[in-house]
């Protein structure tokens, strides 16, 4: 057998300070090897964190299904994040300018008073004859109760009826329907029809009054005519017009998330603008989401520290037992700062491994849960529920604290005396 | 000592022989050394072995091992993970040598190419130390210590196996270092004898003084 000849560096270089890639390759390699080797001992620390695992995963699917199931019907419906004045105000042009270029605002239109936004409207060619008194609401492009589907009403002739309206007038998008407004003007009562298309009805479920969604145009409209004044665009007589740079008595607001709510009602109440909001509900959704992640936390933090404390000390007695094995690989070259990763390596695999199957039964459960309770608590929703980040926060989660616990174990490899080791 | 000696280090067990070995393939550090010539390279510096102790420098001394010695303990010191192919590689795979058929060559030559493929369980304990032997050369280090490599193992096998120690240690120019109790298997293999003195200065130090018998080797 000839001698090779084998060229190294220099007796006086030193190795190079971190593990290079052949040697972490085969130190987790060696690692792997003696993990599988000993498979019924790694099979049972494998089950021993998934059992762990299985619990946390469930509690927070149910926790985080419960919040959802409350949440949900809020973030969904724009009504929740409506804001209303409560009494008549003073709002410019100027003010809704400023407001519309706020983040946290949606949506925000001027609404006139009250007392002029009401007007009767009946169906012309109905057998039924039925009329009834809707309120105007403004709408604009953007309208979040209009939602993607429904155009906006533009310009003095369309409008959308809310749900109950066109139920009540028998009426559906493309009839034509007609408002009846009233004024008293110098003593005399005078009457104008104002012909309408209908463009589309309002989902029921954003908006339950009797209303008549126009742009805001046409409300101006009817408030001039009610003051008084004409409308020479629907032929309406009257007095002067009242310049375009107009104030309004009130608006219709949409914050932009339910977060968003509460923010805009402490600007507005700043402003000495007192309004209405569902803050009541929101926060009251939001406590108990941040409580029930207090408990939660608390009993995982536990679960997790109890877990670690156990696996820790697994890890330094198998190091223990080993410790003729890393007393020969120390023997045979390998350095001190490249067997220490032997345990953590060995961790993240069990840690991995516990994971799938912790998610595999975590599944398991969520069907069983969600089945159990589909009737009762859910309401038709499911009571359990995680999502992909979820899980891959978790698993993250457990590779850290299964490492860090191991780095105790890599702790005593390398206090171990290779000599006291090898007798 | 020249390169391709072959020393044998007599005494009963608990000797003290271990400690001198264990010392010698750095392993274990001197409380007290004065000086550690190691040139394992012809016409290329010392290692400071002295000056890696005193500074700690344990990567140094890994380093210096991996590549310049090879050691045999008394049992077999095989990974119980690793098939008996891929402990024998093992020295290789540290240092990133190539060469699959290294492996292969020694097995053959120490007579256990059948067991490459099974665990070091699977194998008798003379098997076994054919394997670390196998192991302690695949690196193709200057200097092979053994520690009682033969102590475990029948006295036959263990004839067979000391003389192919020697014919491998000579075709490769290899030193050889073995303690061993049996003097005249040996001699009779060709090492050359050495005894040692131990002296307790205390209860917890002890220092080693390695003398040459009279004795050379046939």
């Amino acid at each position: 057998m000839t001698r090779a000849v084998t060229q190294h560096a220099e007796n006086a270089v030193e190795a190079p300070p971190g593990p290079t890639p052949t040697r972490a390759r085969l130190v987790a390699g060696l690692a792997f090897d003696d993990y599988r080797h000993e498979w019924v001992l790694s099979g049972c620390s494998v089950l021993a964190l998934a059992a762990v695992l299985i619990p946390l995963l469930v509690l927070f699917g149910l926790r985080y299904g419960i919040i959802a199931n409350l949440l949900d019907p809020l973030v969904e419906n724009p009504r929740y994040r409506e804001i209303s004045p409560v009494t008549s105000g003073h709002f410019t042009p100027q003010w809704f300018e400023t407001m519309r270029a706020r983040d946290d605002v949606a949506f925000v239109v001027p609404r006139t008073r009250s007392l002029a936004a009401t007007i009767r409207v009946r169906k012309p060619d109905s057998d039924v004859g039925r009329i009834v008194d809707v309120e105007l609401i403004p709408s604009a492009a953007g309208d979040p109760v209009l939602g993607d589907e429904l155009e906006a009403p533009d310009g003095l002739r369309t409008a959308l009826l809310s749900a109950s309206v066109a139920e009540r007038l028998g009426a559906a998008a493309g009839d034509r329907v007609e408002g009846i407004v009233t004024r008293t003007r110098g003593g005399e009562t005078e009457t104008v029809r104002l012909p309408l298309e209908v463009a589309g009805i309002a989902p029921p479920a954003a908006f339950a009054r009797d209303g008549l969604f126009v742009s805001g145009a046409l409300l101006v409209a009817v408030e001039d005519f009610l003051d008084g004044r004409a409308v020479p665009e629907l032929g309406w007589a009257g007095s002067a017009a009242r310049s375009a740079d107009r104030a309004f008595a009130g608006f219709r607001m949409y914050a932009r998330t339910l977060d968003d709510v509460a923010v805009l009602r402490a600007h507005l109440l700043d402003q000495n603008i007192d309004v209405r909001t569902s803050v009541a509900d929101i926060s009251l959704v939001q406590t108990l989401d941040r409580n029930l992640g207090i408990v939660y936390w608390i009993i995982a933090g536990m679960a997790i520290a109890g877990y670690c404390l156990s696996f820790a000390t697994s890890v330094w007695a198998n190091v223990d037992r080993k410790r003729r094995e890393f007393s020969v690989l120390r023997l045979i070259g390998f350095r001190t700062r490249d067997i220490v990763w032997f345990p953590i390596v060995q961790a993240a695999f069990t840690a991995a491994a516990a994971w799938v199957l912790a998610c595999g039964a975590y599944f398991a459960v969520e069907a069983l849960l969600n089945g159990l309770f589909a009737a009762s608590i859910g309401g038709g929703e499911p009571v359990c529920r995680i999502r992909a980040w979820h899980l891959a926060f978790a698993l993250v989660l457990t590779l850290v604290a299964a490492t860090l616990a191991a780095a105790a174990g890599g702790y005593r490899v390398s206090q171990l005396e290779p000599s006291i080791g090898l007798r | 000592m020249p390169r391709g000696a072959k020393l044998a280090l007599i005494g009963e067990s608990g000797s003290g022989k271990s400690t001198l070995l264990e010392l010698l393939a750095m392993i274990l550090k001197p409380s007290d050394a004065e000086r550690f010539r190691f040139r394992p390279l012809a016409g290329e510096a010392d290692l400071d072995v002295v000056a890696a102790w005193r500074d700690e420098a344990s990567d140094r001394l890994s380093a210096w091992r991996s590549r310049h010695i090879g050691y045999v303990l008394q049992h077999g010191g095989l990974l119980p993970y690793l098939t008996v192919r891929r402990n024998i590689e093992l020295s290789r795979r540290l240092l990133e040598l190539g060469g699959g058929d290294v492996a292969e060559d020694l097995a053959a030559r120490l007579g256990i190419e059948q067991q490459l493929d099974k665990l070091p369980a699977a194998l008798s304990v003379g098997q076994r130390q054919r394997a670390a032997i196998a192991r302690a050369l695949a690196h193709e280090p200057p200097i092979v210590i053994a520690d009682e490599p033969t102590a475990a193992i029948d006295p036959l096998n263990a004839e067979r196996i000391t003389r192919l120690l020697a014919r491998l240690a000579d075709e490769l120019d290899v030193t050889l270092i073995v303690a061993s109790h049996a003097q005249d298997l040996m001699r009779d293999a060709g090492f050359t004898l050495l005894t040692h003195e131990v002296e307790y200065a205390d209860d917890v130090s002890m220092s080693v003084c390695v003398s040459s018998r009279s004795t050379a080797a046939a």
